[in-house]
């Protein structure tokens, strides 16, 4: 068979292995790797977590965290859909400006990492509040949340993994140290997204 | 983690027994060469992603593909994502070879490169 492409463009190549290799290289991981994170929505999270801290600690202004388990629980729901459904809108546009599909393998990959730790984290918080020790649910999250990212970040940039220990390390300490909650959800699922989008913002090439 | 270049090993590699004109002349081609790494580190990719990935325009990535396709390295299958027509390629069990063999033979070329330059 003629091939057109074969007598033009390849005898004429000269071998650069070393060249080849590395394009190779990169390209294999780029293609590995979720490249739709938009800045806006880490800072969105961050400052929907922000707003959430302010809550928090207006509601146990109020009374213990034993009787706001369901208060608490709202706040935080909404600002987790409210974050979540932020990611979304704008990892959607991110990608149809590229002209791409939403809905890719590598998509759903993350989310498979995602959804354990998560669900996990929902579980224990539910069984937490049942034995009276409702003061651990923030290290719950911090460490459920950390353990998706760590995951989740086997499939986009570094950030995301780094992203994911500083969670789990904020939750260890939180176990050892006990801080005010408020202050807690708001350094980290504040603080932490607000940081993570500065990154995103200040290094987008490297994610490509 | 993308896979490991160094696990890429050919059947017919061997050090000192590959010449560049040997090299596959099909996967050689800059933008083919391009195509089977993104394919050989996902289980497949839609056209548009690919496209996109590799900064293609659509006569370029159709005739390459094209070409990978007649040679039976790729394989690409055509369907609906709702009403939009949608094409998604894979590396054929024979493409993944060739690209491992290719990757073993540019590995191996590199290698004696560096042992002449020593």
């Amino acid at each position: 068979m003629h091939e057109p492409w074969l007598d033009d463009d390849v005898t004429a190549r000269p071998a650069d292995p070393g060249a080849d290799l590395r394009t190779i290289r990169a390209l294999m991981e780029r293609a590995r790797s979720y490249r739709h994170l938009p800045p806006a929505a880490a800072f969105t999270a961050g400052a929907l977590a922000v707003a959430g801290a302010g809550a928090t600690d207006a509601i146990l202004a109020r009374a213990p965290i034993a009787q706001s388990l369901g208060r608490l629980g709202l706040v935080w729901g909404a600002v987790l859909v409210a974050a979540a459904a932020g990611w979304v809108l704008l990892a959607w546009r991110s990608v149809r400006r590229e002209g791409a599909p939403f809905v890719t393998p590598l998509a759903i990959e993350i989310l498979h990492a995602l959804w354990p730790p998560l669900v996990g984290a929902l579980a224990l918080t539910a069984a937490l509040s049942r034995a009276g020790a409702a003061e651990l649910v923030p290290a719950v999250w911090m460490l459920g949340y950390g353990a998706g990212a760590v995951a989740a970040g086997g499939f986009a940039r570094r950030a995301v993994r780094w992203l994911g220990v500083a969670f789990v390390l904020a939750g260890l300490a939180h176990l050892a140290l006990a801080p005010a909650p408020a202050v807690a959800l708001g350094a980290t699922f504040g603080g932490f997204h607000l940081v993570f989008g500065l990154v995103l913002a200040v290094r987008p090439a490297r994610e490509a | 983690m993308p896979r490991d270049l160094s696990g890429a090993r050919g059947a017919d590699s061997g050090a000192g027994a590959v010449k560049p004109d040997e090299l596959d002349r099909v996967i050689h081609e800059p933008v083919r060469l391009s195509i089977a790494a993104v394919l050989a580190a996902r289980r497949e990719v839609d056209y548009l992603e690919l496209r996109s990935l590799l900064a293609l325009t659509d006569g370029n990535l159709a005739a390459h593909a094209g070409v990978l396709e007649r040679h039976g390295y790729v394989a690409a299958e055509k369907g609906f994502a709702g009403k939009r027509p949608r094409t998604t390629y894979r590396l054929t069990p024979a493409g993944r070879r060739a690209f491992a063999r290719h990757v073993e033979r540019l590995r191996v070329l590199l290698g004696e490169g560096e042992r002449d330059r020593r």
